[in-house]
């Protein structure tokens, strides 16, 4: 089936000036030097102790502006760490949040773009008219399931709205996505990663690249990977009891994890951050008066 | 090693030790260049955040603050002087050596290869 979310903001920001490009190669830990109209890009905003901050869609629209979408929610937060670290560059960052809104369309949407009506080519552009208004439409391949991100002028949600009811997508809660998350291995913001975790641990190594040079965090992370200090991985859990975010899973009188996530029919599938030495599929631990059983690992 | 003990440089400047200065000579002789000022400045990026910048270059852009120093003239962006305010630039070669290097005061940590730092 296929789905859409409408996010609750959008969360675009858009940055201007001619070293916008190289100063996000320098701060983020992605290599964005192929980033164009056709190529959206995600990467990931990390401090210099390897922690994330932020994961971020980059876009460029048919102007060639450089934007950005972010997962936190926190456009703020972002513009000014960026900012913190924009000395003699070039470069010019706006909240464009309040003027569109972003459709996240997941599950069997494979073909619902690339046919009538919307009948996208993607390999000219990300922009399509459709009956007199703009749609941005970007793929992010990084999730490891489909998904894509479809960006309009917020006067113009209704009737995006209406046309994917009429196509047969329908419209999902919070809980859906959650639940797609869930079952796909894909982390979410402020849970499976965030301040609190590496991009490794979370399962976000694909958005880094070993090959481009330095980035805020690059030392940390290179030597996470390269020495093998990995020290926690996200599972999916199944459980024959409900669980609250923040449950401890234990073996024997260890604690070896937390759930970070759950979800799914009855709230019997979860992610969890657990200990690496005990993230192999299979293996089953306790959590409050239950069982919870590693079904896939991110590690 | 620098001949200035850091303690010693005024934190409005910056000291370009005789060896570096020795080195940007060099190095603007090679490009075949007999008016050149040396470009010291700082970017966003590296591990620690933020990255030095040296480059030979013909004239100072309009905010450059300008300092001489042994026979260097030295151009500062005033957005990047007050993280370099007090910095001794250095050279050192050999097997050992380290080529430019950067002691500056406003560093609160370095990367290991020393060519970023946070302040």
């Amino acid at each position: 089936m296929p789905y859409f979310f409408i996010q609750e903001k959008s969360s675009i920001i858009n940055q201007s000036g001619k070293d916008a490009l190289d100063l996000l190669q320098r701060l983020t830990t992605n290599d964005i030097s192929e980033l164009s109209i056709q190529n959206p890009i995600r990467t990931l905003l990390t401090n210099n102790k390897g922690r994330i901050i932020d994961s971020i869609l980059l876009f460029m629209d048919a102007d060639r502006d450089l934007n950005l979408l972010c997962d936190s929610g926190d456009t703020s937060m972002v513009i000014k760490e960026i900012d913190r670290f924009t000395i003699i560059e070039e470069s010019n960052l706006y909240d464009n949040s309040d003027q569109f809104a972003r459709i996240t369309a997941f599950g069997d949407v494979e073909d619902l773009f690339f046919k009538e009506p919307f009948n996208i080519n993607t390999d000219s552009k990300n922009e399509i008219f459709f009956e007199g208004f703009k749609i941005i439409l970007l793929e992010d391949r990084t999730k490891k399931a489909p998904w894509y991100e479809l960006i309009v002028k917020k006067e113009n949600l209704q009737q995006i709205t209406n046309i994917l009811v009429s196509l047969n997508c329908t419209q999902a809660n919070e809980m859906d996505l959650n639940s797609y998350c869930i079952y796909n291995l894909i982390p979410s913001y402020n849970r499976e990663y965030g301040i609190h975790t590496n991009p490794i641990e979370s399962g976000l190594v694909d958005l880094i690249s070993f090959e481009k040079g330095c980035y805020v965090g690059q030392e940390v992370i290179a030597r996470i990977h390269n020495y093998n200090k990995v020290k926690r991985a996200v599972v999916l859990l199944k459980l024959d009891k409900p669980v609250s975010i923040g449950d401890k899973l234990t073996i024997g009188s260890s604690i070896i994890g937390e759930i970070t996530s759950f979800g799914g029919d009855h709230n019997l599938i979860a992610l969890g951050l657990v200990k690496i030495k005990y993230s192999s599929e299979g293996t089953t631990y306790s959590i409050n008066e239950g069982e919870a059983k590693i079904m896939r690992s991110s590690k | 090693m620098p001949e200035l003990n850091q303690e010693k440089i005024p934190i409005n400047t910056i000291y370009i030790t005789k060896n570096a200065a020795k080195k940007v000579n060099e190095f603007a002789k090679r490009d075949g260049k007999e008016q050149f000022g040396l470009k010291v400045a700082v970017k966003g990026g590296g591990c620690s955040g933020l990255q030095y910048v040296l480059e030979i270059v013909d004239l100072p852009n309009e905010n450059d603050k300008v300092i001489n120093h042994n026979g260097i003239e030295v151009y500062i962006p005033k957005k990047a002087f007050i993280f370099l305010a007090g910095t001794v630039l250095d050279y050192s070669d050999g097997l050992n050596g380290k080529g430019f290097e950067f002691q500056n005061p406003n560093a609160k940590s370095t990367c290991g290869c020393g060519t970023s730092f946070s302040a």
